[in-house]
């Protein structure tokens, strides 16, 4: 066998014009290891996330668990639509996210103690691109695919304490651990003269963090709440080699919540995600930089159907995604505003929370993304 | 604290409204399985990257290429070819009676009665007069075709039988308008003489036919395998007895198969020009198929994907073959047989001709020259799952319509001049390292 010529050219100068940074993928949101879903519950994003500080259900506060009053079990579905809108030209996507399970268990007036699992990443997505490809002389057409399919998860053990009426007391341990399945092919119109081509492998991540929360309550009037997150080590393999090391964002936040109107909350929150330590773990053009989430919002009690109030909820959030996005590493600003409901039936056994929320996101580089996501929490009391 | 259910009369509302919701988000995520982006946010958003790139690179990787010429195999004929294509191809065929019986039964007596007379005598014969794509349809202009006994001691050598063809052997000739062709059945009159005498002494009765036109023309009949010839004649006024064709030949007793094969079969008179000797070829009749054995780059073969994989050949105009000027259609197909067997000859048998499981086709017309290429990505796709000790990694080429169509295509082979050898032009992708964003 003799080797007559070797070339990459136009073959791979037809199709690098496509070509795909598998780090890279066509919207703003998911950019690096993927978005943030904030680990909060259904109940607490329709109040934009200011209340996610008080919230049992949301993994953000242990100390907020003592809020729980009687043991739940709880999870929620999260379907997002998104729209990615370049000049006049726009891509739709679906994104069905599962972000956060959490069973909560009270001992006793003073301690609760929880395990709850939330996406801490989400890196789920799939991007198409239609081009035309030159074989010498042929050209076919062909599209390239590129995406991924997992998230980095964040598993909690968590236990609060309330010594008195006035203050909560919270730790938590976290167990990060994530896989991720990232894969690029390319599939050919003319499929008898052309072979497809798909590759893939499994990324997967492992590490640990603290956690400690406090409030303060004045009853009947307001509760101030604190939370921070510890990062440990994170470490990034791929099959049995260690790709490298990051460390797991600390976070910090604060929520100051009026709760004069029975049943009701109007809360305000912001929290400092430092996600720029998680860039040991970035090889491609999208940095992670730190990012603050201020949001406000109420959680108001209804009118009653049954035994319970029908709850309403209302709020506004503003934050910067945790990774840049375009050639220039610009921040990725989100605004969104949501509304949602929530009910006890069944007696008071079953909670439901659902919660309609439009985010606008925008990095001021051309392009410009606005998303609805639909978030249904389902919780038992048994 | 009171745990009964205990809603009010607008609670069912809110529990329908429920139920709805979550109907809709159990149809929401149903509908979200996948994600999939157009990517008009590429390339602003997915920058140009090094990861996947196709490569393209060309190989002299033929180890092995050689034609063979036989195909089908005597008495595998199906259906039988009866040519008559002037100065490029003259077949005949072979039908063989040898067993016809002394006695008849007559409806009126008893026991069977000896032939001792025979008032006429034919050979029905069917035609395949289906419309394959590349071959001749049915003659335009009158043909004959003559019958001549050509029972010899010799079994099947054409050199034997053709000396036979001459007009003191003739038993019989029919010609046909085209019109009557198209009946597809057609009755061939022997002299009734000659069926007489292998009656009487019990032996064997061999006929060769003979297409006689003014024209290039050919007809196939329908082989011993579907609805085979029938020896007809009448012993007396009101009695016709009926002959099928048997092959008493060879006799040794493990050759059971072949003597079935040769009750009918066709030999060539004329056969076609062959090809120079570098070359390689497919078609013709009996057909030619050729062998091509690779010696392929196994870090391309086996480390990355190949997308794409084009034989490219250079072809050497046949401007003597049958329908030189009609295109013909030549399939490759993968040879399954491992190291093993290295008789080419062999290798070649084992492949069975069917279009439908070809990797792919490429047409060609005989008398043309110039490069032709022919996709062969998915038999290469099959060799990296393959080892080469178990699966060759080498193909046969033949024409989709062998044993019916005599044209024939012929392409230099790796003895033939650098520019005009075989080639193959790989396209693939190299090994993709998937990492961190």
């Amino acid at each position: 066998m003799r080797k007559l010529s070797t070339a990459g050219l136009l073959v791979a100068a037809a199709t690098v014009l496509h070509g795909a940074s598998l780090g890279a993928q066509a919207n703003l949101s998911g950019q690096g290891l993927g978005f943030p879903t904030g680990q909060i519950s259904t109940r607490a994003e329709g109040a934009g996330g200011a209340t996610a500080e008080l919230d049992p259900l949301s993994m953000v506060n242990p100390a907020a668990l003592g809020f729980i009053g009687a043991t739940t079990l709880f999870f929620q579905i999260e379907p997002e639509y998104r729209r990615v809108t370049i000049g006049s030209r726009t891509d739709n996507t679906t994104t069905a996210r599962y972000p956060l399970f959490t069973a909560v268990l009270p001992v006793g007036p003073k301690w609760a103690f929880s395990v709850s699992s939330a996406t801490l990443l989400d890196r789920t997505w799939t991007t198409s691109v239609d081009s035309n490809v030159v074989f010498g002389s042929d050209t076919v057409s062909s599209t390239f695919n590129f995406g991924s399919s997992g998230s980095i998860n964040d598993l909690r053990i968590g236990a609060s304490w309330a010594p008195n009426t006035y203050l909560r007391l919270g730790l938590g341990g976290h167990l990060i651990s994530g896989s991720d399945r990232v894969f690029v092919g390319r599939t050919f119109a003319q499929s008898s003269a052309f072979g497809n081509f798909a590759d893939s492998t499994t990324l997967g991540f492992d590490g640990g963090a603290v956690s400690a929360g406090i409030q303060l309550v004045a009853p009947g009037l307001a509760i101030a709440s604190a939370s921070f997150r510890k990062g440990g080590n994170l470490n990034a393999t791929r099959n049995d080699t260690a790709l490298g090391s990051a460390r797991v964002p600390d976070r910090l936040g604060f929520s100051l919540a009026y709760i004069g109107a029975a049943g009701s909350q109007i809360a305000a929150r912001t929290s400092l995600d430092k996600w720029s330590s998680l860039n040991a773990l970035s090889q491609g053009t999208s940095q992670a930089v730190d990012a603050w989430d201020t949001s406000v919002g109420a959680d108001l009690a209804g009118p009653r159907l049954g035994s319970w109030p029908l709850m309403l909820r209302i709020g506004g959030r503003w934050r910067t995604l945790p990774y840049t996005a375009g050639p220039g590493n610009d921040k990725v600003k989100e605004q969104s505003f949501s509304g949602g409901l929530g009910m006890m039936l069944g007696g008071g056994r079953v909670l439901t929370d659902v919660t309609v929320l439009h985010a606008r996101r925008d990095a001021g580089i051309g392009v410009s993304e606005r998303a609805w996501t639909l978030s249904i929490g389902f919780g038992i009391r048994p | 604290m009171n745990r009964r259910f205990d809603f009010r009369s607008s609670v069912p509302a809110i529990s329908r409204l429920l139920i709805a919701l979550g109907l809709f988000g159990v149809a929401a995520l149903s509908a979200c399985g996948e994600k999939l982006e157009a990517g008009a946010a590429c390339p602003l958003l997915c920058p140009a990257t090094k990861d996947v790139n196709l490569k393209d690179t060309t190989v002299d990787a033929v180890s092995i290429d050689t034609s063979v010429a036989g195909f089908p195999t005597i008495g595998e004929e199906a259906p039988l070819l009866l040519a008559a294509r002037g100065d490029t191809l003259d077949t005949r065929v072979i039908f063989r009676f040898d067993s016809i019986g002394k006695t008849y039964p007559h409806p009126t007596v008893p026991a069977d009665t000896f032939v001792t007379h025979v008032d006429s005598a034919t050979v029905r014969v069917v035609l395949d007069t289906s419309t394959v794509t590349g071959v001749p349809g049915l003659p335009t202009q009158p043909v004959t075709i003559e019958l001549y006994d050509v029972d010899s001691p010799a079994d099947t050598v054409a050199a034997d039988l053709l000396p036979l063809f001459t007009a003191s052997r003739l038993l019989g000739s029919k010609t046909f308008a085209p019109e009557s062709l198209a009946k597809d059945t057609l009755f061939l009159p022997v002299a009734p003489a000659a069926v007489l005498d292998r009656a009487i002494h019990g032996t064997r009765l061999r006929i060769g036919l003979r297409l006689v036109s003014p024209t290039s023309t050919q007809l196939r009949i329908v082989s011993s395998a579907t609805a085979g010839a029938v020896l007809r004649f009448k012993p007396a006024a009101d009695t016709a007895v009926t002959v099928a064709l048997r092959s008493m030949t060879p006799t040794d007793s493990s050759l059971v198969t072949l003597q079935g094969d040769l009750r009918d079969y066709v030999i060539t008179a004329k056969g076609i020009t062959p090809p120079p000797p570098n070359t390689i070829s497919v078609g013709g009749y009996p057909a030619r198929r050729t062998f091509l054995r690779f010696d392929l780059p196994s870090h391309i073969v086996d480390s990355s994907t190949v997308v794409r994989a084009t034989l490219t050949l250079t072809q050497y105009p046949m401007r003597a073959s049958p329908s030189a000027l009609d295109s013909l259609g030549i399939y490759p197909f993968a040879v399954t047989a491992g190291t093993v067997v290295t008789d080419i000859s062999r290798l070649l048998r084992l492949v069975t001709v069917n279009t439908l499981s070809a990797a792919d086709s490429l047409r060609v017309v005989p008398a043309d020259s110039g490069t032709r290429k022919l996709e062969l990505v998915n038999l290469v796709r099959i060799w990296r799952n393959t080892k080469p000790e178990l699966t060759q990694r080498a193909l046969v080429l033949a024409i989709g319509e062998e044993g019916v169509n005599p044209a024939i295509a012929a392409f230099f082979a790796s003895e033939a001049p650098i520019d005009l050898r075989p080639r193959l032009q790989l396209t693939y992708v190299p090994k993709v390292t998937l990492g961190l964003p």
